[in-house]
């Protein structure tokens, strides 16, 4: 057994990282070879496809765009998770049920199904009271927010579940009103949670490309999904400046999930996992 | 209320409303351009005897049946790892790809699995040329190769989750069986099996609503519904209907039809729950 299990970890291992460092490999190859020999792994190694894919789409715009988009979005789904989160684990609302039904309601719907009653909603609305969602960074952002809410709600309603009832009675005894309790003691304890909320948020919300694709139509703004998926369109499939621009939009949700992996690792997983 | 109000507020506006749009649509004939108009249930007629429908139907089952390896393997994986020296590296390495979008992972794994890529090439180099395929190419592998490569992609993440439900894991009952001589299969599937169910019945909740209501983003990146048909799914067939083709009335009814699916997979979910008597996810 004991072999066995050691080559079932390299094997997985090997197989986990094997893809990677392929797409690596092919970002650092020059056109010319990738086209003689596709699955060679010496030969040249080149940063050229990075720069040249980097003009070639404008995947800086593209990268500044999503995060325009995201990082509200995010903020903006967080904060509906956490107080209707909190007011459903702690608070007497009344219809809970229908608006626990509601909530999670939103999280059967798939994107696909939704895009085009969104994007003429929003045309209606420019019809009527001149001021829209389609079409901009801020619109997608409200839509991001409303539609990430739904696990959001979840998430921090399981948060505020386990939370001890005896420390937000002790400020209710105190004479501190349902806001003032709200603000002053649970706020403070949920914010490791809010911080993997905000980061678990910002990765959804990039890696979408439905909504992405569907409600920017001028392609003034463009998000860095939709960019990859069109990518593939303009130039040719699976050479090394595909796999280039994949890695450039790939790398700044990375480095996120680095730095922000400590929490994301006590929150999601309970803290229970130990060496 | 006033804590719920905002997330009510938005999602009767952005999720709900155009739901109602979404269910008058599915009952029209409608190009975007002219308005809506009404044909009652002609599109779901034409649905019934639509092939191309059809086979979305069946490539989202099996997809869905992919659930199968989805579970099975991290299940394992976090059992075998469970207590090891490098357990810690090993899980960290698995994890990589759960932080990288769909949409990328199939453009990644276009490359891996090219005609003449990698994969194949390692293949024809060991001689074993007849087990090189066409892999996302194929009628026949397309589907297989969409389950693994979701398996690859999701399987970090359900070891982590596992490997927390064995931690927290009383060792009493494993010593026992052991002292009463049980293998290691019988371990597996009489103590880990059971005791693990929580874990199990939440990772389930987690693929159901992330990835078997949004298989677009893996299917746009792997194989944009190909070849010819033999990888679309619903919810890709919602987008090659009405963005590519813009019969919007159609593509609702399609849409709409996603739905009910993917409710009737929450519901079996919860009647299973029940019957088994547990409440706990």
């Amino acid at each position: 057994m004991r072999w066995g299990a050691r080559i079932v970890m390299v094997v997985a291992c090997l197989a986990v990282l094997f893809p990677l460092l392929w797409v690596l490999r092919t970002a650092l190859k020059s056109d010319a070879e990738f086209i003689s020999q596709p699955a060679a792994i010496g030969g040249t190694f080149t940063l050229d496809n990075f720069a040249a894919a980097w003009n070639a789409v404008d995947l800086g715009g593209a990268i500044r765009d999503s995060l325009v988009i995201t990082i509200p979005g995010a903020m903006l789904a967080t904060f509906l998770g956490v107080l209707a989160g909190y007011a459903l684990a702690k608070l007497p609302v009344p219809a809970k049920r229908l608006l626990l039904v509601l909530a999670v309601g939103g999280l059967t719907i798939p994107i696909a199904a939704l895009v085009i009653p969104e994007f003429d909603q929003a045309l209606w609305l420019r019809d009527t009271i001149g001021v829209s969602y389609v079409d901009s960074t801020w619109g997608l952002s409200l839509v991001y927010g409303a539609f990430f809410a739904s696990w959001s709600t979840l998430f921090f309603l399981s948060w505020f579940r386990d939370l001890p009832a005896d420390l937000l009675e002790a400020a209710w005894l105190d004479g501190a009103s349902a806001a003032q309790t709200f603000l002053r003691v649970a706020l403070p304890l949920a914010v490791p949670a809010i911080a993997v909320g905000l980061v678990l948020n910002v990765f959804l919300q990039w890696s979408e490309v439905l909504l992405g694709l569907i409600m920017l139509p001028s392609g003034d703004a463009t998000t860095a999904m939709t960019a990859i998926a069109s990518f593939s369109t303009q130039f040719r499939v699976g050479g090394p400046l595909t796999a280039a621009a994949t890695i450039i939009v790939a790398l700044p949700i990375f480095l996120l999930f680095l730095l922000a992996q400590r929490w994301l690792r006590t929150e999601i997983f309970g803290g229970s996992i130990k060496g | 209320m006033l804590f719920v109000a905002p997330l009510v507020v938005l999602l009767l506006i952005f999720v709900y409303a155009p739901i109602g749009r979404l269910v008058y649509y599915a009952f029209t004939t409608y190009d975007g351009l002219k308005p809506p108009q009404w044909v009652g249930l002609d599109n779901f007629a034409f649905l019934a005897s639509w092939p191309d429908f059809r086979r979305a139907i069946g490539n989202t089952v099996v997809l869905t049946l992919g659930v199968i390896v989805w579970v099975g393997l991290p299940f394992l994986l976090a059992v075998i790892i469970h207590g090891r020296r490098s357990a810690n590296l090993v899980r960290a390495i698995l994890f990589l790809p759960a932080l990288l979008p769909a949409l990328i992972v199939g453009r990644a794994f276009r490359l891996v699995l090219a005609e003449q890529g990698p994969i194949n090439e390692a293949l024809r180099g060991l001689g074993l040329d007849l087990l090189a395929q066409p892999w996302l190419a194929s009628e026949t592998w397309v589907l297989p190769t969409i389950i693994t490569v979701i398996a690859w992609a999701t399987m970090g993440t359900g070891v982590l989750l596992y490997s927390a439900g064995l931690a927290s894991l009383s060792s009493d009952y494993v010593e026992a069986a052991l002292v009463d001589g049980a293998r290691w299969r019988q371990l597996v599937w009489h103590i880990y099996r059971p005791a693990l169910g929580p874990v199990t019945r939440f990772w389930l909740l987690l693929l159901t609503i992330g990835t078997v209501t949004s298989f677009f983003p893996w299917i746009l990146g792997l194989t944009q519904g190909g070849p010819g048909t033999a990888s679309v799914t619903l919810d890709y067939q919602v987008y090659r209907s009405g963005v590519q083709t813009s019969r919007l009335g159609l593509a609702s009814a399609i849409a709409l039809v996603g739905v009910l699916v993917v409710a009737v997979l929450l519901v079996v979910q919860l009647v299973m729950r029940r019957v088994r008597g547990s409440d706990e996810w």
